[in-house]
Formats: C-alpha cells, sequence, structure tokens
C-alpha cells in the first residue's frame, strides 16, 4: 500500500513541477488575430499588386530602378493612402512618402530608386515607432532562345511572388489592418516598400540611414522577406543574446510554424553592409544587422537535414525563387501551395506580436550590441589578435629551443666532448653492425665515446 | 688525446620499416579525409549561403571532396616544399626521412581534426569564426613542436635536439610570419 502510495505521490508531484515550472511563463499569444481574417485581403492584395485580371501588367517587370519598379511604389502608395488612418511618411528623407535611392548599380552606372514609406499614427506622445520593410523589385529569368538559329539570351519576368510580391502583399493587408483597427497600440507604425534590393539593398541601406538619424525613436524593424515558399518560418535577430530577441522568440516561435534561426550560422565576413552578414539577413535586414536600433528579419525556408539549414526552399526539392516557376499559377498549381494561407500565417504572427501588451517595452529594449559587434566582426583586431599570437608562437618556440640548448650543452660538459663524429649510412652503402636494430629495438643511434 | 663522440646514424631498416607498416599505407586517405572535416563547416555553410542557387550541377557531398581535396593537394605541395626546405638542413639527416614524412602528416591530422571540432562552436557562437585564423595558427604551432618533439624524443641524440627542433619549425615560423604579413598588407592596402 505504501508503495501505491509513493507512486502516486511521486506522479503528482512531476505533474505539479510540470505545471508549476515546465511551462512558459508567458502566455503567447493573446491570439486577437485569426489568420483567415487576414487571408482574404492578403489574396486580393497579392492579385490587385501582380494586376493579376488584368490584360496589361506594368508591374510584372520591376527591376531595381526601372519604370516597372517605379510604376509598384506609386501604385503601393496610392493605394495604400486611400484607407482611412494611413499617412504617407513626410519627413527630411521622405517626401509625401517617397524617398528618393541613389545607387551605383551592378554595371557600374550611376542610377535611381525609390522607397515609399506609410504611416500608422498613435495619439500617443512621443510615441515609438515600429517599422516594417520588405523589397518591391524583382530579378529577370535569363533565358537562352535561340533567334534565326543564333543562339541569344533574353531577359523574362515573372510575377515573383515569392520574391517580393508576396512579402508586398503580406505588408500591404497588414498595414490596412492596423489602420482600419480600433484599437490604438501606443505606438507608430510605419511600412516601408524598398526599391533596388537586388542592388545590394540600397533601398533598405538608405532607409537605415534615415532611421539612425535618431534610432531612439525607433523600437524594431521587422524585415520581411520571401516568406511564400518554405514549409517552417523563421525569425532572426542577433548572433548574440538580449532581452528583445528572447522576448519575441518567446512570443514568436513554436506558433504559426515559426522557428528560430539562431543556430544556423552562415557567416561571410567580408562581403555585406558592415563587413559581414549572416543567411539569417539575406534580404534586406542585411541593411539593419548589427545595427543600433533592433531588428527582426522573418523569412520562409525548409529544413533539408545538414545540407539545408533552413534558407534553402519548399517541399518542391527545388529552389523556385527566382526562376520563371516563381508565379501564382505554378506555386499553387504545380507545387501545391496555398499562398493566401502561408501569408496569413505570417501575418497572423506578426499582428499578434503587435497585440501583445508589453511589445512595445520589451521589444524597444536596446540591444546594447554594437560593441561586440564592433569587437567581434572587426578586422582590425582581428589582425592585432593575429599578430600578438605569432609573437606568443615566436616566444614559446623560443624557449623550447633554449631549454633543448641547455640541455645540450649540459651533456657536451658532462661527457668532456670535445668534438663530435656523425656517420650517414647512404642507401648504397654496406650494412653496418652497430647501427642494425630489430623493430623491437632502439632507433638508430649509437654512440660512442672514445 | 681528444674525446670525440661518434655517432653512427643508419636510418636504411627504419625506413623501410616504416614503409612498410600499415600506417603509412592509409596515411594518405587520412590526410585528405582530416581536410574534408576541416573544410565541412565552411562548405556547409558556404552552401547555406548559395542555397537560393547552389553549384546546380553538383551535391553536397562532391562540393566537399572538391573543395577539401583542393586544400589537401593545396597542403600536400605545402608539406613537399617544406621537406625540401629541411633537407638543406644537415641535421635534418640524422632522422629517418620517412618518419619525417608520416609524423609531419600526423601532426597535420590532428591539427585538422582538432581545428574541424572547433569550427562547431561556430553554430553556437557564430561570432567566433573571424577569430578562428588564431586559433588556426596556436593550433597548427602546437602539433608542430609535438611532431618536432616526438622525432627528437624517437631518432635524435640530445646533443642535436636544439639544431633539429630549429631546422624543423623555421619553416613554419616563417611561413607564419609571411601569412601575418599578407593579411596585414592586404588590410591596409
Amino acid at each position: 500500500m505504501r508503495k501505491w502510495f509513493s507512486v502516486i505521490l511521486t506522479f503528482i508531484m512531476a505533474f505539479a513541477c510540470w505545471f508549476g515550472f515546465g511551462s512558459s511563463s508567458r502566455k503567447a499569444f493573446a491570439s486577437t488575430v485569426e489568420a483567415p481574417i487576414l487571408t482574404a485581403s492578403i489574396e486580393s492584395e497579392l492579385k490587385n499588386f501582380l494586376q493579376y485580371d488584368e490584360a496589361e501588367k506594368t508591374r510584372l517587370a520591376r527591376e531595381a530602378g526601372s519604370t516597372g519598379e517605379a510604376d509598384a511604389s506609386a501604385y503601393i502608395l496610392s493605394s495604400l493612402l486611400a484607407t482611412p488612418g494611413i499617412e504617407a511618411i513626410n519627413d527630411g528623407y521622405f517626401v509625401s512618402g517617397v524617398q528618393a535611392v541613389e545607387y551605383v548599380s551592378s554595371n557600374g552606372f550611376s542610377s535611381k530608386s525609390q522607397n515609399v514609406g506609410v504611416v500608422i499614427k498613435s495619439a500617443t506622445e512621443n510615441a515609438k515607432t515600429v517599422t516594417f520593410c520588405t523589397n518591391i523589385d524583382n530579378v529577370a529569368v535569363i533565358e537562352a532562345v535561340s533567334v534565326g538559329g543564333e543562339p541569344q539570351e533574353i531577359k523574362v519576368f515573372t510575377e515573383s511572388v515569392n520574391q517580393s510580391a508576396g512579402s508586398v502583399a503580406l505588408l500591404m493587408a497588414l498595414a490596412r489592418h492596423f489602420a482600419t483597427s480600433v484599437i490604438d497600440l501606443g505606438f507608430n507604425i510605419e511600412f516601408a516598400f524598398l526599391g533596388a534590393g537586388a542592388e545590394e539593398n540600397s533601398g533598405a541601406l538608405a532607409l537605415n540611414r534615415r532611421l539612425n538619424t535618431d534610432a531612439s525613436k525607433y523600437a524594431l524593424v521587422v524585415c520581411v522577406d520571401k516568406v511564400v515558399l518554405g514549409d517552417s518560418n523563421y525569425i532572426f535577430m542577433q548572433d548574440f543574446g538580449c532581452e528583445y530577441a528572447s522576448y519575441i522568440s518567446e512570443i514568436m516561435v513554436g506558433h504559426y510554424n515559426f522557428k528560430n534561426f539562431n543556430k544556423t550560422s552562415c557567416l561571410a565576413i567580408g562581403s555585406g553592409v558592415n563587413l559581414f552578414s549572416h543567411a539569417g539577413v539575406a534580404g534586406s535586414a542585411g541593411a539593419f544587422y548589427g545595427g543600433k536600433i533592433n531588428m527582426l528579419s522573418v523569412f520562409s525556408g525548409n529544413y533539408n537535414g545538414v545540407s539545408g539549414l533552413g534558407n534553402s526552399e519548399s517541399t518542391a526539392h527545388k529552389n523556385l525563387t527566382y526562376t520563371l516557376y516563381d508565379n501564382i499559377a505554378s506555386i499553387e498549381g504545380t507545387y501545391d501551395i496555398s499562398i493566401k494561407t502561408k501569408l496569413g500565417m505570417v501575418a497572423s504572427a506578426l499582428a499578434n506580436l503587435l497585440y501583445q501588451p508589453d511589445f512595445i517595452v520589451e521589444a524597444g529594449k536596446p540591444n546594447n550590441l554594437q560593441n561586440a559587434y564592433g569587437f567581434w566582426y572587426n578586422e582590425k583586431y582581428q589582425l592585432f589578435a593575429y599578430g600578438v599570437c605569432m609573437v606568443l608562437v615566436f616566444v614559446v618556440y623560443f624557449i623550447v629551443y633554449d631549454g633543448l640548448m641547455k640541455k645540450s650543452q649540459k651533456n657536451i660538459a658532462d661527457g668532456g666532448i670535445e668534438s663530435l663524429i656523425v656517420n650517414i649510412a647512404e642507401p648504397g652503402d654496406p650494412p653496418q653492425e652497430e647501427a642494425k636494430m630489430s623493430e623491437k629495438e632502439e632507433p638508430p643511434k649509437e654512440d660512442k665515446n672514445e | 688525446m681528444q674525446n670525440s663522440k661518434i655517432i653512427n646514424v643508419d636510418n636504411r631498416k627504419e625506413n623501410a620499416r616504416i614503409t612498410a607498416s600499415f600506417s603509412h599505407k592509409i596515411l594518405p586517405f587520412l590526410f585528405v579525409l582530416s581536410f574534408l572535416w576541416l573544410k565541412f563547416f565552411d562548405e556547409l555553410t558556404m552552401f547555406n549561403m548559395d542555397a537560393t542557387a547552389g553549384w546546380g550541377w553538383s551535391s553536397f557531398a562532391v562540393e566537399l571532396f572538391l573543395y577539401g581535396g583542393f586544400f589537401a593537394l593545396v597542403n600536400f605541395c605545402l608539406l613537399f616544399c617544406y621537406r625540401m626546405i629541411i633537407t638543406a638542413s644537415p641535421h635534418t639527416h640524422l632522422v629517418p626521412d620517412v618518419a619525417i614524412k608520416d609524423n609531419i602528416m600526423w601532426a597535420m591530422i590532428a591539427r585538422n581534426l582538432m581545428l574541424g571540432a572547433l569550427y562547431f562552436l561556430c553554430f553556437s557562437m557564430p561570432f567566433l569564426y573571424g577569430y578562428m585564423i588564431v586559433a588556426d595558427l596556436v593550433i597548427t604551432f602546437v602539433a608542430f613542436i609535438v611532431f618536432a618533439i616526438i622525432i627528437i624524443k624517437k631518432y635524435c641524440d640530445v646533443v642535436f635536439a636544439p639544431y633539429l627542433f630549429k631546422a624543423l619549425l623555421l619553416p613554419l615560423i616563417i611561413y607564419e610570419f609571411i601569412m601575418v604579413g599578407i593579411d596585414c598588407m592586404g588590410y591596409f592596402i
């Protein structure tokens, strides 16, 4: 009886410990927004942006610096400004919602693009700001064709749903959702649609310059990039642990297929804006990585064993982005992926993050990581450490050499040796009796003192 | 009468013994494998960085073999240069040349295993990556010192130990100084 009692008591204690200490202290997600609410609006946003039902598609080819990109920017701005509660950003950088972006393109020419930005203002005084951003441009697919028997390469544009259109639609739907919401969250929400993403994130860099003129105003920059394809959604914030990153992970990970991307480092020192980059910030987030303002990178992908750490794509076993298959018909038809459901999940997760009552306080906590990044990614420090180690290595070498030399001299002095004679047998020499040895004997050295 | 120490060195049997041993035969394979292990992290993460495109025509395993194999080949050539340089010192002739060749390869294998394992720390602490160059220098040097001491203990008379030590280590020290110099120049230029 006592045995049974102790077993039952053990189980009770185990359950008590599990519920009492094992569960998360934070109740993740108040679930104020359910995915289906945003799903319908995302679908219409995507189709409108891509002029899906129109014969003439002026926004299909929206290469960096092109008229298609400018048209897409103008459409996004005018469409969002038609919604009550959404205002164009107007400051020194944005004029009536448009920020001019000048950059040197990959072919060496000076080019121009633009960012568009809108804001949903809070009535709270000195309210902090959360900025959402994504790239709007796309990259042409180069196709080899034969013209009159001559092989030629032509540029072909597709809808680029995963590349950029999906993220644009998602952010437009989110903007309208927050604008039409009756709740004042107590902070401003900005939406920036960035140009020239394919040109080393020139649009994102321009936005970063603007944000950093008064970094204290901004709580968080959320960069959304390639969120249509992939079984899992990923978030990445910082290499180093910090409070805001733990908070956001706690809220988002485990819901709506969200996972952390912090275990899979993919560093490339020497590339990127701050001389370093990470696979978690492959999109526009690269411009904000390691900066003063807290950054959240959101993207989707698949974990395909060791060779795919989350940045690869989809169950399709091939990457559809940057191919002609990156369009609604292929993704939904051939690969049976529901775009609106996928985007709806990401949108709901982001909306619910913002609806957390302590969001702006927790997400806005300074990361204080500039010194850490500054040290660990500073090439000068690395070279200095390398040089110091080289000197230390030389010192160690000399200490060992000196020790051996003292031993050698002691040996010579103790033996009263005045001269050394070394006979080295050449391959053709007859075997020397005294040098003969079996495999178990001492190695080939024979000492004779005369 | 002058007190002379006569040392008779016949390395032929020892060379023959090492050459006939099993470890000598598998050494080149282990050498290449250790470079695959060393380059595993780099290849894995580079592959991931380029996940949207990839090389297309190959698999991860093929890329790893090409990348690791290439580095093994480069290091094999470096070892050849090293052995050629140390031949200039008469003290290295006291030691069986096959023993030097094999032991230096074992030292490189040990260095690759340790360094390859260290790279895995970068998965949880990616910021360490930039300083792996320092770990590379330290571990390589330690491996060479251990190699030199083993050779000295096993084959060399204590009288010649410092000279052999200098002959075995100095090429590495000069090489590392050149590498640091190139890196520094690369930074300042």
